[in-house]
């Protein structure tokens, strides 16, 4: 109840100062982003609001409607160049279904195969490698027909934490599995 | 008998050339540019660039797919003018040294931005694939793809604007590429966030 009202009280609405808008509503990506935090922290990511390990989101926009229907979050951004090497291969990439379906692996949402165009073939050959050796799956690797939607692309989401009690134009909170409350900025590209 | 790969396509270039007629490889004005020119010099960068290394050939298509026909075609480059926010992009012919070469610098791509000398030096400190001609104020950036150079080009108008350092662009360029194949977009990666000339 108190970290409710405490949250409340951080809560900003929009992402007004971005140059892109967001699609969702600030309390909306607040209690995304805490549900996902519920579940993840400490398994998928360690470090929330960092680059190093846990700081962005791509809300999946639905191309008939261009309306959102997930987010694509990437854990452990940077995990691999810590000291103790932490980094879960399988762990690294998460969507959550704004229809209320929960959360899932992105991996097998993973395309099998690629359309052939000059772009797509830049990709496959150059593009693909790179982000393999991260583990990592974009919105461009999931697979319309297993996602059940084509996608019209996405808006990436960085929640970057700051100071609670500095003033900051954009800004919601998230409850840590240990009722610590972290503070973040939100910016929309 | 060997015959280098270049030769053959210069060799096939003057072929083609040839069959063209009274066609050019190069765009002669935007307002004297029809359909049946643009037409043939899509053809002849076809071909030219079906002999060219993967890496080449890849991202003349790409280019060819974004931004349509080129407005010159060599047998060792394609040259798009006044495309999209650029002033000139170069597409090249490279053979990759080694196997697994992480960036040839086949794709140039330039604008206009004066330069003062000691700004020139600062620019060489942070990246050597940037290139400067004072001859009509380009800057130019190569890399493999458009998104590199976009991301150097917008860390060097930083550093002309005194907002970082050379070791601080380059360090934010090891750390953009690094999070990009971790899977988040830099906006420095996306489009010019400035201006040109």
């Amino acid at each position: 109840m108190l970290s409710s009202l405490l949250l409340t009280g951080l809560l900003t609405t929009g992402c007004h100062a971005s140059v892109v808008a967001l699609p969702l509503s600030a309390p909306r990506l607040q209690n995304l982003l805490q549900a996902f935090v519920a579940g993840g922290q400490g398994r998928s990511f360690r470090v929330l609001g960092e680059e190093r390990d846990f700081d962005h989101g791509h809300v999946l926009l639905e191309a008939r409607t261009k309306s959102p229907f997930a987010i694509l979050y990437h854990t452990q951004e940077l995990a691999d160049e810590t000291p103790d090497g932490y980094l879960d291969a399988e762990g690294r990439n998460w969507i959550q279904w704004l229809d209320g379906r929960g959360i899932e692996n992105a991996r097998r949402y993973e395309r099998a195969d690629y359309p052939r165009t000059a772009d797509w073939d830049w990709f496959v050959a150059q593009e693909l490698p790179r982000l393999r050796r991260r583990h990592t799956i974009t919105d461009k690797m999931l697979d319309p027909l297993l996602l059940g939607s084509e996608l019209a692309g996405s808006v990436q989401c960085t929640f970057t934490r700051v100071d609670c009690g500095a003033a900051a134009p954009e800004r919601i909170g998230v409850v840590l599995p240990d009722r610590t409350i972290i503070c973040l900025s939100l910016d929309a590209s | 008998m060997k015959i280098p790969r270049a030769r053959l396509v210069a060799a096939l270039f003057g072929i083609l050339l040839a069959a063209g007629a009274c066609l050019s490889p190069v765009k002669t004005s935007p307002q004297d540019d029809s359909a049946q020119a643009a037409a043939y010099r899509r053809r002849l960068a076809a071909t030219v660039t079906d002999n060219w290394p993967p890496i080449s050939a890849l991202a003349a298509r790409r280019l060819m797919e974004q931004y349509g026909p080129p407005d010159e075609v060599r047998p060792g480059y394609l040259v798009w003018n006044d495309n999209g926010p650029w002033r000139r992009t170069v597409v090249r012919d490279i053979t990759p040294p080694y196997a697994q070469a992480d960036d040839l610098g086949v794709v140039e791509q330039t604008i206009e931005y004066p330069l003062m000398p000691g700004q020139i030096v600062e620019l060489a400190a942070f990246d050597q694939r940037l290139g400067y001609n004072a001859v009509g104020w380009r800057l130019s950036a190569r890399s493999d793809s458009e998104e590199i150079n976009f991301l150097r080009l917008n860390l060097a108008n930083d550093i002309l604007n005194k907002r970082m350092t050379a070791a601080q662009a380059r360090e934010l360029y090891e750390k953009t590429r690094q999070l990009a194949a971790s899977g988040k977009t830099s906006p420095y990666m996306l489009s010019l966030r400035f201006v040109p000339w």
